[in-house]
Order: structure tokens, then sequence, then C-alpha cells
């Protein structure tokens, strides 16, 4: 990892790092890095990767509205609201 | 009335020796007075008005659940509707739940009373007790070091359970720490809706308490498949409520290699607890389960990082200060509110999380990073599982026993690492797992950890039951 690197994936995940940040977390990436070097070692060419423990396969259900939730009871968490709408600054001129 | 467990104490409260209202005030007064930093806040009114209403229905001789009437503490980030709930983040500092976690619905309907909300690290990254933008909580057995904040609050004597997320596994780590059992039932068998996502391929609401018995109880409530948890897996079997009286049907393999790499503080507990669980009629046998750097299991933390960080990374991603969670004072553009929220309002732990998970998940090193950690990872269940074949359980370490010191978050975080090497194995491959303080070893406290293959909580149940009979907890 470079130090570049670090900057487009800050951006990527819109995070504005103080330079004391920057520095730190460069440090302890690349520590951590360093770290996992012995993973290589394993040979794992005959193995499927396991994205789930359980052998569930896709889980479907009916695709039905399910009352749980009202519009007012999630409005109350968000910063600005209007007329039943989240508020966010104008992106269209 | 602190000192009893949870099952005495809702015998007490059936019987009517006690009112669930008494015993609701006695606790939060004892909350209110706790200098350890265990609880964030208290529920108050809510938790005494359940509490009369449990008594007007124990008086007419309805009991929903064995542990009606007990006061419980419920974990920052599984969600209380309308409750705060802010995952130790400053960035959910002001949220309000819009519905319960199914958790939540299980235990209210079983009688229980949430009393208030628990300590955690910001949403449950790093593990090591000094992230949490609430402050540290300090381990009641030892107020220099840190401690989960459920495992501080059963210890300390606030509450007899709690309602908590393992992810890495601090939460048995801590319960070892501070002499109070965690119970890691098997991935799927506990819904996860209404808990604050982090790794959500892996981690588990579990039961802390002060015994055996009361975690197994607590599990026997919130077990069950739900069908708003998409991972859930269905007829999961309870536990039965009647234990064995003896060990003399298990064979338990002890991974050896685990214990030697501890030196005295390993040999001094396995030596201890080798003794009880022979003493009680179990069979052991050394376990060859190699665990060196080089070693598939040696390298369960390193795939546990990984893992985690990559699916922390995008269940981090919804935080954008538009529908929910921290808005910053100044921004002129939609960019802005999401840049600054973010920047502003994850701690350090976290924007490492997202940047690392960020990282392994890119083209160029998804290959090495990510996908050899999930292929890690279903050789770490191979291994286990082949090895509970031959054995009803496994006895490893469940930490190293070295403290978390509350002024050296650098130490910790590295001290962190080293101890989800003992935590990872059970958390990757979705099994069981129980920490237990060690029996009698009370100085070093790397306690041991019993590990089942899916589903059979019920042999974790009775080797603990048996095999810890004292108290660790003054």
């Amino acid at each position: 990892m470079t130090e570049d690197t670090l900057d487009t994936l800050a951006a990527f995940n819109k995070l504005r790092l103080s330079s004391h940040e920057r520095q730190t977390l460069y440090k302890e990436l690349t520590q951590l890095l360093d770290a996992l070097a012995p993973l290589s070692s394993a040979d794992t060419s005959q193995t499927e990767p396991m994205i789930q423990v359980n052998p569930l396969g896709t889980v479907m259900r009916e695709d039905t509205v399910i009352p749980m939730v009202s519009r007012a009871e999630i409005l109350v968490n968000a910063p600005e609201h209007d007329q039943g709408y989240f508020l966010a600054p104008r992106v269209l001129e | 009335m602190h000192t009893l467990d949870a099952l005495t104490l809702a015998n007490q409260i059936r019987r009517r020796d006690l009112t669930a209202f008494e015993v609701a005030k006695h606790t939060l007064s004892r909350i209110d007075a706790d200098t350890n930093n265990c609880f964030l806040y208290t529920t108050p009114e809510t938790a005494l008005v359940a509490a009369k209403r449990i008594d007007a229905r124990l008086e007419q001789g309805d009991c929903p659940s064995p542990l009606a009437g007990v006061p419980i503490a419920i974990d920052d980030t599984i969600l209380v509707r309308g409750d705060r709930c802010t995952a130790g983040s400053r960035m959910l500092d002001n949220f309000i739940s819009p519905f319960n976690a199914t958790v939540i619905d299980k235990i209210l309907a079983a009688g229980l009373i949430p009393v208030g909300r628990t300590n955690t690290d910001e949403f449950g990254v790093c593990g090591s007790g000094d992230t949490c933008y609430h402050g540290i909580t300090l381990n009641p057995l030892d107020s220099s070091n840190l401690a989960g904040a459920a495992a501080a609050a059963i210890s300390s004597r606030l509450v007899p359970l709690a309602l908590c997320a393992d992810t890495l596994g601090a939460q048995r780590k801590f319960a070892s720490q501070t002499g109070t059992i965690f119970l890691k039932p098997t991935y799927g068998k506990v819904s996860r809706f209404g808990l604050v996502p982090y790794i959500s391929s892996a981690e588990q609401i579990g039961a802390a308490g002060a015994t055996i018995g009361d975690t197994a109880a607590l599990l026997n409530i919130i077990a069950g498949y739900d069908p708003k948890d998409g991972t859930g897996i269905p007829n999961s079997d309870l536990i039965p409520p009647e234990p064995s009286q003896d060990l003399r049907h298990l064979r338990i393999g002890i991974a050896t290699d685990y214990w030697t790499t501890l030196g005295r503080t390993g040999t001094a507990t396995l030596t201890e607890t080798r003794e009880r669980l022979t003493a009680l009629g179990a069979t052991l046998q050394d376990c060859p389960l190699p665990q060196q750097q080089t070693d598939i299991l040696g390298m369960a933390s390193m795939a546990l990082q990984i893992i985690a960080a990559a699916e922390g990374c995008n269940n981090f991603s919804r935080y954008d200060g538009i529908k929910f969670g921290y808005r910053p004072q100044t921004y002129a553009t939609l960019d802005d509110i999401s840049i600054n929220s973010r920047s502003e309002s994850f701690g350090r732990e976290v924007k490492k999380t997202i940047l690392f998970g960020s990282f392994v998940l890119a083209q160029q090193q998804y290959e090495a990073y990510y996908l050899q950690a999930l292929k890690i990872r279903r050789l770490i269940q191979q291994q286990l599982a082949q090895a509970l074949q031959t054995y009803d359980c496994l006895l490893i370490p469940a930490s190293t026993g070295q403290p978390y010191h509350k002024t050296n978050p650098e130490a910790n975080a590295r001290q962190c690492l080293t101890d989800t090497h003992y935590t990872a194995p059970a958390t990757l491959a979705g099994y069981p797992a129980v920490a237990a303080p060690s029996p009698a070893v009370t100085q070093e406290r790397c306690g041991i950890q019993f590990i089942a293959a899916p589903n059979n909580e019920q042999i974790l149940f009775d080797i603990v039951n048996l095999s810890t009979t004292d108290s660790l907890i003054p």
C-alpha cells in the first residue's frame, strides 16, 4: 500500500483524514499488511471460498409488504426532513 | 438480592418472596451508583412499568418463562424501539430505534426487564474496550484494566444477565477476565435482525451471565428461526432444562498446541481444568490442532480481520448523514454532508476498518487477501468439523490472559489481535463456543473455552455447568 493508495481509498469512502490520522493509519495499515504475509503460504488451490457458514443457498421470501415501521418513525432520525421526505442539498441546478 | 443468579432470582419472584418491581428498583439504584462506566444510560420508566406488568401476571399465576421478572442489560448495538442506540459511535449518538430487534421481542414476551444499555466498542470494531465514543469501561476485578461492559456489569453484580454481540470474540475474552460466562450460539440460531451490523457473516448475539445455567436459560428464550433474518437456520434445537449429572458420556479434545504457547498460565489453567473434567468422568485426549503462523488455524485471526474489515467497510457505507446519523454543522453540497459526517463522527479504528476493508476488496488485492481469507475460512471449518467427529467438544484458552491496561490503547489494539487468535476459529466456522473463567487460577485469567459442533450447545452447557462450580465474582 502506498500513501497515494490510502488517499484514493479515503476519497472513495468519503473520509477526509487529518495529517496526523493519515500518518498514523498509513503506518498501522502497512504493519497490518506485513503481519498478514503468512496467508499467502496456505495452499488453497483446491478450496472453494466460504461466504456463508451454513449451507442455506439463496433464501427467498414472498414479495409482500409487511407493515413494520411508519414513515413518521423513520423520519424521527432524519437530520432534516420536510413533508415526509428527507432533505438534502440541491444536486441539480 | 443482587448477589442471586438469574434463575434463583426468578424463582423468588415467581414465589412472590420478591417482586419484579422491587428487584428492578434495586437494580436501577445500583446501576446509578456504578463507577466502572458499564451502562451508557438506564430506562427506568419502561423498566418499572414492565416490572409492574409482570408482577400482575405472576399474581394471577401466569408465568411466561423461567426468567420472568429478571433485570437484563442490553448491549448498545441491539435495537430497542423508542430507545437511543448509539453502537458506541458519535455517528449514532442521537439515533432512536424505530423497531425492536427480534431478541428484544423475545425477551419482552418472556417477561425479562431490560433496564439499560451497556457500553460497547464502536460498532464492535477492535474489541479492546477502548474504542467507545462514550469512554472506557473498567474491570471491576481490577480497576486498572479494561473490560467489556456487559461482562463488567455482571461481574459487579449490577445485573444478572446481558445480551450482547460477539463480533471478533471480545465477549468471550472479557468473560474469562471478569469471572463471568459468555455463550456464543451457533451462527444462525439467534436472529440478528435489529443488530447494528458489522461482520454480518460471523457475528452472533449471545448470552452473558454469572452462571452457565442462566446463559442457557436466556439462550432458550432468544433462540429460534426468524423469517426476518435470511441467515437463520430452521429447526434450531434448544437446550433441555435438565442438565446431565456427570460427563462420562463425553470425549473432550484438548487443543494442546494452543495451551503450550501460553507458558505457565496455560499449563496451570489446563492442569486444573483437566483434573476437574477427569473427576467428572469425561474422557480427555490431546487433539493435534497445530496453530502456528504457517498452520491453517494459525491464520484464523488474519482471515477474520480481513473478512471483518471487508464486511464492515460495506456495512458502514450506509452512514452518510442524510437519512439518519450525525449531521455536520457545516456543508454546502451533498458530498460535503457525507464526507464531513463520516470524517467527524467515526473513530480511528472504524476508519481503519473501512480503509483496510476497501483495500482488500479492490480488484488488485481481492484474490490475495479477501478470496484467500474466505478459502482459509472453509479450511478452518473443515478442520474443526473433522476434530469434532472424534471429540464432543474442544478445549482451548479463551484468551492469553494478558490484561488491557486503561491507559495504553496502542498496546491494547495489538493485544486484541493476539487474543483474537483464540476466538477466531469458532467465529469463522460459525460454531457454538462458551467462555468461562479459569476455575482456580484467579490471578491468571486466560480462561477456558469449549467449542462444539453446530447446534450442540447442550454439550457446552453440561461441561461448564458441572466443571465451574465456584463463582469468581466477589
